[in-house]
């Protein structure tokens, strides 16, 4: 029995030494990875859109860093007074306006995007992807519209305008789709042409929102202006 | 014997006291849980109670202080448009009416922090976002070497005479809310359908008066929101035209459905379909003409099948085989399996800007599964272009020497506020960061920079 128990946890601790060791020996590899290897594939595909954007690359956004792509860091760096070898070190990088390193300090938080995203997740999560647009878009109209708050943040957190906002489901972490339908949105997808308002043909209370002009009936929602 | 009795009678007595004893053990301990648990209770509510009090004290004081600063931004634009009527000098009136633009927009900032049912209050709200874009347009004519004409005055006046009555209700309010008027209490407290601060509040605006019509092309103006479609041409097509159109346009769908009409600024069928894979689409076919203008749906997937090149023509295609002829990619984007193409129509080699239109390849099917042609169908005609005066490399001299360009184009670039002008593009790098820059084509003025914001997993023009 003893003996039994003693090689039990035996068998436990060589597991765990086995699983930590995995780790470690997982762990050291990735960084080789990175040494060895300058460009990820997203890196490498941002770097072919941007020359793609200026003219010096016509070969596809594939994330691979293929004789194509080579000839036209090497374009790039000839134009750019930088050293011609076909290789995105730190300097070409920098001309390139990318950041090598895990986090690009350069980029601009997508404050915007999220709190849509939020918004829309918690407003319409259970309706088609194009009512969440639409959703996302009445949001922006409302920003552009001289009759509500300037920014989107003032429109979303105006007291009242969202119960979303009310009852804390505006915190909820949105899914891909509402970020996605955010994201169309802020491109300037609009399925309702300009709508104001939306309310719950089911559940709404407030006798003024009948009188606006209906547009369109989306799933569950009736946008008007 | 007697003893042995005694000694009975004794224990008899001990365990009488005995089980007494215990008794009142347990009721005191029973007591003392009862006291803990109460007080507990207690202290727990009162905490409650207190914190809740505290809220209500901080959201109170948030409530007044955006109260008093509308306050103090009405009287001052009040006073700002006194001393703007009373100046003949242009650049004391281009100051006062830069001034009263920034207060108004403070207003409408502490408007919406109040706690209002926003329809109560709508009417006030448009005459200060209205106000503040009407003064900054001022403002820019005179900075541009214009004058106040006696219609611009004669509207100033009218601003000042609703200000004044706004300024006048607002600071009666005031001193309700000195004398210990609650706005938290107020939002809360329902009357019929609105709540009392709402009800209080709407007098902001006399009910015997309108609020004077702002004419200008500026922000908020009802020009730009009442923007008039002039691009659909050819005549009304029923929904089984439009339904036929739908059908041809995609491959391989399944259950295509009516869902319905859109009334608005456009007029459309709408359907809605399944690809190969389940997922849906919504389309809307404008009635006049039966173009299809605008698709919508989302693939979430991580799978490509295709490249950006084979994307870039299925998205062309799907815009020629739409009506949108001789049309080229200007910017594109490839997010999440998703590649965005913006494509605009030429006309006589220059690009038309105002004619946007925007397509979204799903890289897993290879189908279109977002299409936006609204700004093509509100904007699109034959247009007489002109032809550019400036020489581009009288352009390119003014570009600061630090920046490298990259090309240059002629496009017609839509300004701010519905004007489209024929202009120079030329794209220009700097330390990594891309730039668009404006030129006229017609005085080789700068008309506008736009710079490439790369954000967190996309980049924009801003």
């Amino acid at each position: 029995m003893r003996k039994k128990i003693i090689s039990i946890i035996f068998a436990f601790v060589f597991a765990f030494m086995g699983i930590t060791a995995t780790a470690i020996i997982a762990t050291n590899y990735i960084t080789d990875v990175h040494v060895v290897d300058a460009l990820t594939s997203n890196q490498t595909k941002t770097v072919q859109t941007k020359l793609k954007r200026w003219g010096y690359y016509t070969g596809s956004v594939d994330g691979i860093y293929g004789n194509l792509t080579r000839k036209a860091v090497r374009y790039f760096q000839q134009k750019n007074g930088l050293a011609v070898d076909g290789i995105v070190g730190p300097k070409t990088a920098a001309a390139l306006g990318m950041s090598l390193g895990a986090t690009d300090n350069s980029s601009t938080s997508s404050n915007d995007l999220n709190l849509l995203a939020h918004c829309v997740y918690a407003e319409a999560r259970g309706e088609s992807y194009t009512g969440q647009v639409a959703v996302a878009a009445v949001i922006l109209n409302r920003v552009k519209s001289a009759d509500f708050p300037n920014t989107i943040a003032g429109v979303i957190y105006q007291p009242y305008a969202f119960t979303c906002v009310n009852d804390g489901q505006i915190n909820l972490t949105p899914n891909q789709t509402a970020i996605n339908a955010a994201r169309d949105a802020l491109n300037g997808w609009d399925p309702t042409y300009g709508c104001l308002y939306y309310y719950n043909a089911g559940t709404a209370t407030s006798k003024w929102i009948f009188n606006k002009k209906t547009v369109v009936t989306i799933g569950n929602h009736v946008f008007a202006i | 014997m007697e003893n042995q009795v005694e000694n009975k009678n004794l224990k008899k007595e001990k365990s009488k006291n005995h089980s007494l004893r215990g008794a009142v053990i347990g009721l005191s301990i029973a007591t003392a849980i009862l006291g803990a648990t109460s007080l507990g209770f207690g202290i727990a509510y009162g905490v409650v109670q207190s914190k809740s009090n505290e809220y209500s004290v901080q959201l109170e004081s948030v409530y007044k202080r955006n109260y008093y600063d509308l306050v103090d931004n009405v009287n001052n634009a009040d006073m700002k448009i006194s001393k703007l009527l009373a100046s003949s000098n242009e650049d004391y009136q281009a100051k006062m009416l830069g001034e009263i633009s920034e207060a108004a927009k403070d207003m409408q900032a502490n408007i919406a922090s109040l706690p209002l049912t926003n329809d109560n209050i709508v009417m006030s709200v448009r005459f200060i976002n209205q106000m503040s874009g009407y003064t900054s347009v001022l403002e820019e004519k005179i900075a541009k070497g214009g004058t106040l004409t006696e219609d611009d005055k004669k509207t100033l006046n009218e601003l000042h005479d609703s200000l004044t009555d706004m300024k006048s209700y607002l600071n009666d309010m005031s001193r309700k809310i000195n004398a210990g008027y609650s706005i938290l209490d107020a939002s809360t407290r329902m009357n019929g359908e609105y709540d009392d601060f709402s009800l209080d509040l709407s007098g902001i605006k006399s009910s015997d008066t309108d609020y004077p019509s702002m004419i200008y092309d500026g922000p908020f103006s009802d020009s730009v929101v009442n923007q008039k479609v002039i691009g659909l041409t050819g005549k009304e097509v029923s929904k089984e035209e439009a339904y036929k159109k739908v059908d041809q346009s995609f491959k391989n769908i399944s259950n295509l459905m009516f869902e319905g009409e859109t009334n608005g600024k456009f007029n459309t069928y709408n359907f809605s379909l399944q690809n190969s894979d389940g997922q849906n689409l919504y389309v809307q076919v404008t009635k006049q003409g039966g173009n299809i203008l605008t698709v919508n749906g989302n693939v979430d997937s991580d799978v490509q099948n295709i490249d950006l090149t084979q994307a870039e023509k299925i998205a062309l295609d799907f815009a020629k085989n739409n009506g949108i002829k001789n049309a080229g990619v200007v910017w594109f984007e490839e997010l999440n399996s998703h590649a965005y193409f913006n494509i605009t129509p030429k006309q006589d080699g220059i690009i038309l800007y105002p004619d946007l239109v925007k397509v979204k390849v799903d890289l897993e099917h290879g189908i279109v599964i977002g299409y936006d042609a609204i700004s093509f169908f509100t904007n699109h005609t034959n247009r007489n272009l002109g032809s550019a005066n400036v020489n581009i490399d009288e352009i390119k001299h003014n570009i600061d020497s630090s920046f490298n360009i990259i090309g240059s184009r002629l496009v017609l670039a839509p300004l701010d506020y519905n004007r489209q002008v024929l202009c120079y593009e030329v794209i220009c790098e700097r330390n990594g960061a891309t730039y668009y820059f404006y030129f006229n084509a017609q005085n080789g003025k700068q008309e506008n920079i736009l710079k490439v914001v790369e954000t967190e997993d996309s980049s924009k023009l801003m």
